[in-house]
C-alpha cells in the first residue's frame, strides 16, 4: 500500500517539475545551517520516574510512578543542504544533518521495611537513561515563493536516518552494591518524514539567510545491540558474561528451537524488533548560497 | 523551549503573509473529499504475535512476529474550506473522518506435561487483541501553492488534533487437557478508550486540476503524525464462558482513569475507578486524497 501511494507522488513531483511552462531562475544552491530539535509525542513505554515505599509490619505500600515520554529526536543538529530550482517555484533538496542527542532519564528508588522472615530494610535504586546521535538524509520537495526580500519556502520529503543508541543504566542496592551498564543499539536504518517552513530573507542574488521550522516523525528499530561496558561495586566484569547476555539481535520474524536441559549460551540472542521514537519539532538557522 | 519554537515559526508564518507585496487572487475555497490511509512508524510496545510450545524434557518452540501498531489507518473523507491571501500563501481547515482499519496481536502459550505413567497433558493460553479506531481530524494548515495553466501544485503544512475512539476486543482462552490442572475457560471483553485530543503535525503535497475558474479536481500525497493518549477506558461488554457479566463488574474492573503520574497504594478504594499510566497511542500515517474543489 505504502509503495502504491509512493510510486503516484514521486510521478506528480516529477510532472509538475518538468512538465512547468515557467521554467526560469533554475539554480542550484547550498546552505550550512545550525539548529535545535525538541522531542514531541514520545513513546510512554521506555522509561518512568518511581517511588516505592513499603512497610510489611503494617501492610503498608504506596507506589508514585510518573510516566517519562521518551523520543530521541532532541538535541543540537547541525548539516548542510544541496538543492536544484526546476522553476521559480518549485525545487529539490538534499538535506544532510548531524544530530547530537540529548539524554533522556528515568529514575526508580524503592525503600522496604521487612519483619519476615526477620526485620530487615532494604533501599534500591534504579536509573536508566537513552539518548542517541544520528545521521539524517532527507530528500525533500521544496515549494517556495518570492515576494521581494523574503522567500518562503515549504519542504516536504523522507528522513533516512544512521546512527546508534546509547542505554546507560546504573543499579543500587544498599545490601548488593552496586552495577552499570551501558548498552548500544546499532544496524538498519531509521525511517520517516520531514516537514519544513520557513522564509529565507536575501541579502543579494547571491547570499541568503534563512529561519526555518522542521518537524520529523521517525521510527528506528535497530538490528542488534551490545553491552559495551558491565561493572559491578566499580570492577569492570564484562568477560564474565555470555554472548548470549551481551549481544542480542533484533528481527521482524523469530524462530527458536531450543533444549533448555543443554542451553547454548554461545551465539546472541534473538527478539523481535523494538521500535524507537526521533519525533522532534525544532528550528533551525542557516546561510545560504546560490550559484 | 516548546512555546518558544512555536512562537518563533508563527511570527516567520505572519511575517511572510503581511509582508507580502502581490495581494491578488485572494479568495475562498471549499473541498470536498475521500482518500485512503496506511500506518507508518509505528510502536511494538502493544506485544508481538507470538507462539511458544514448551516441549517435553526442556525442549521449547518460539515463533514471534514484530506487530508495529499505528492507528492512523483506514477509509477517510471530509472537507476543506480555506482561503488564498494572495497567488501563493493561503490558510487551510479541514475536518476529516476517519473509519480506521483494525490491527490484531495475538499470544499463544502451550505447557507440555507428562506424569508418571507416561500420560501427556497440554495447557494452553490464547489472547488475542484487536485495535481500532474511529477519529474525526480537524488540520489548520498553511499552505503554499503555484500556478500553471491547468495544474496548480501545492504544498501544506499544519497542525492535526483528533478527537474520537480507541476500540479493543480481547479474547483470552484456557484450556486444560488435564481436568486436574482446572477447567477451561472463555473471556470476551470490548473496551473503549476515549477522552482527551489526539494532538501532532501533518503536510501534504499535491496539485489541482483547474477544470474552469469555479471548478478544480485534485490529488494529495499526506503524511500524518499523531499521537493519541485517552483519559479514560471502559469495559463495554464483558462475557465469561458465554455468559454477559457486563453489569455485575465492580467500578474498579470497568473504569480506567488514565495519568501521567499515579500512585498504587494500600490505601486506594477498591470501589473506585482503577487509576492507570497514560499510554500514547500512535497515529502515524501516510495517505492519498482525491476530491473535487470549489473557488467561492
Amino acid at each position: 500500500m505504502i509503495h502504491s501511494i509512493i510510486r503516484p507522488l514521486t510521478l506528480l513531483v516529477f510532472a509538475t517539475g518538468l512538465f512547468s511552462e515557467n521554467s526560469i531562475a533554475q539554480q542550484f544552491y547550498a546552505d550550512i545551517n545550525m539548529g535545535y530539535g525538541i522531542p514531541v509525542s514520545g513513546s510512554s513505554t521506555f522509561l518512568r520516574d518511581a517511588t516505592n515505599y513499603s512497610d510489611q509490619s503494617t501492610n503498608y505500600y504506596s507506589n508514585t510512578v510518573k510516566v517519562k515520554p521518551l523520543s530521541l529526536g532532541n538535541g543540537m543538529n547541525f548539516g548542510i543542504n544541496t538543492g536544484y530550482l526546476f522553476n521559480k517555484y518549485i525545487g529539490f533538496d538534499l538535506g544532510i544533518n548531524y544530530q547530537i542527542g540529548n539524554a533522556t532519564t528515568g529514575t526508580q528508588n524503592s525503600t522496604y521495611y521487612d519483619s519476615i522472615p526477620v526485620p530487615s530494610f532494604g533501599k534500591s535504586s534504579f536509573k536508566q537513561s537513552f539518548r542517541s546521535n544520528m545521521l539524517y538524509i532527507t530528500p525533500s520537495l521544496l515549494l517556495q515563493t518570492d515576494l521581494k526580500k523574503f522567500s518562503p519556502y515549504a519542504k516536504l520529503g523522507f528522513a533516512m536516518g544512521y546512527g546508534k543508541i546509547y542505554h546507560d543504566v546504573e543499579e543500587y542496592h544498599n545490601v548488593y552494591g552496586s552495577s552499570k551498564y551501558t548498552e548500544e543499539f546499532y544496524g538498519g536504518l531509521a525511517l520517516g518524514f520531514e516537514l519544513g517552513m520557513g522564509a529565507t530573507y536575501n541579502l543579494n542574488e547571491r547570499f541568503g539567510i534563512y529561519a526555518e521550522a522542521y518537524y520529523r516523525n521517525m521510527t528506528y528499530s535497530p538490528k542488534k545491540s551490545t553491552i559495551t561496558a558491565h561493572s559491578r561495586n566499580g570492577n569492570d566484569d564484562l568477560d564474565q558474561y555470555s554472548a548470549a547476555y551481551i549481544e542480542t539481535e533484533y528481527e521482524k520474524e523469530v524462530t527458536e528451537d531450543k533444549d533448555r536441559s543443554q542451553p547454548d549460551y554461545s551465539s546472541p540472542s534473538k527478539e523481535t524488533l523494538i521500535s524507537f521514537p526521533y519525533h522532534s519539532l525544532g528550528l533551525k538557522l542557516g546561510l545560504k548560497l546560490n550559484f | 523551549m516548546k512555546k518558544t519554537l512555536f512562537k518563533t515559526c508563527f511570527s516567520l508564518l505572519i511575517t511572510s503573509i503581511l509582508s507580502t507585496s502581490s495581494l491578488v487572487a485572494q479568495n475562498f475555497y471549499i473541498d470536498g473529499h475521500l482518500g485512503f490511509s496506511s500506518p507508518i512508524n509505528g510502536s511494538t510496545r502493544f506485544g508481538a504475535n507470538e507462539t511458544t510450545n514448551y516441549g517435553l524434557n526442556g525442549q521449547y518452540n518460539y515463533e514471534g512476529e514484530t506487530v508495529k501498531l499505528s492507528l492512523g489507518q483506514g477509509l477517510n473523507f471530509g472537507i476543506n474550506v480555506g482561503y488564498f491571501f494572495n497567488d501563493h500563501i493561503g490558510l487551510d481547515l479541514g475536518l476529516n473522518y476517519q473509519i480506521g482499519s483494525t490491527t490484531q496481536i495475538e499470544n499463544t502459550r502451550v505447557y507440555n506435561r507428562q506424569d508418571q505413567f507416561q500420560e501427556v497433558y497440554q495447557t494452553t493460553y490464547f489472547n488475542k487483541n484487536i485495535y481500532s479506531s474511529n477519529m474525526l481530524h480537524i488540520t489548520p494548515s498553511l499552505v503554499l501553492k503555484t500556478e500553471y495553466k491547468k495544474f496548480s501544485p501545492y504544498a501544506k503544512i499544519g497542525f492535526v488534533m483528533g478527537i474520537g475512539k480507541v476500540f479493543r476486543e480481547s479474547n483470552f482462552n484456557q484450556t486444560y487437557s488435564d481436568p486436574q490442572q482446572g477447567s477451561s475457560s472463555t473471556n470476551y471483553s470490548e473496551f473503549e478508550y476515549s477522552g482527551g485530543l489526539g494532538l501532532g503535525l501533518t503536510g501534504a503535497i499535491g496539485t489541482t486540476y483547474n477544470l474552469n475558474e469555479k471548478l478544480n479536481l485534485f490529488t494529495e500525497v499526506y503524511f500524518r503524525s499523531m499521537s493519541y493518549a485517552p483519559k479514560n477506558g471502559f469495559i463495554t461488554k464483558s462475557i465469561e464462558d458465554g455468559i454477559d457479566n457486563t453489569d455485575q463488574l465492580l467500578e474498579s474492573e470497568k473504569t480506567i482513569i488514565f495519568s501521567k503520574e499515579i500512585t498504587y497504594s494500600s490505601e486506594n478504594d477498591p470501589n473506585s475507578p482503577q487509576e492507570a499510566e497514560f499510554t500514547r497511542i500512535p497515529f502515524n500515517s501516510i495517505g492519498l486524497k482525491l476530491g473535487v474543489r470549489f473557488n467561492l
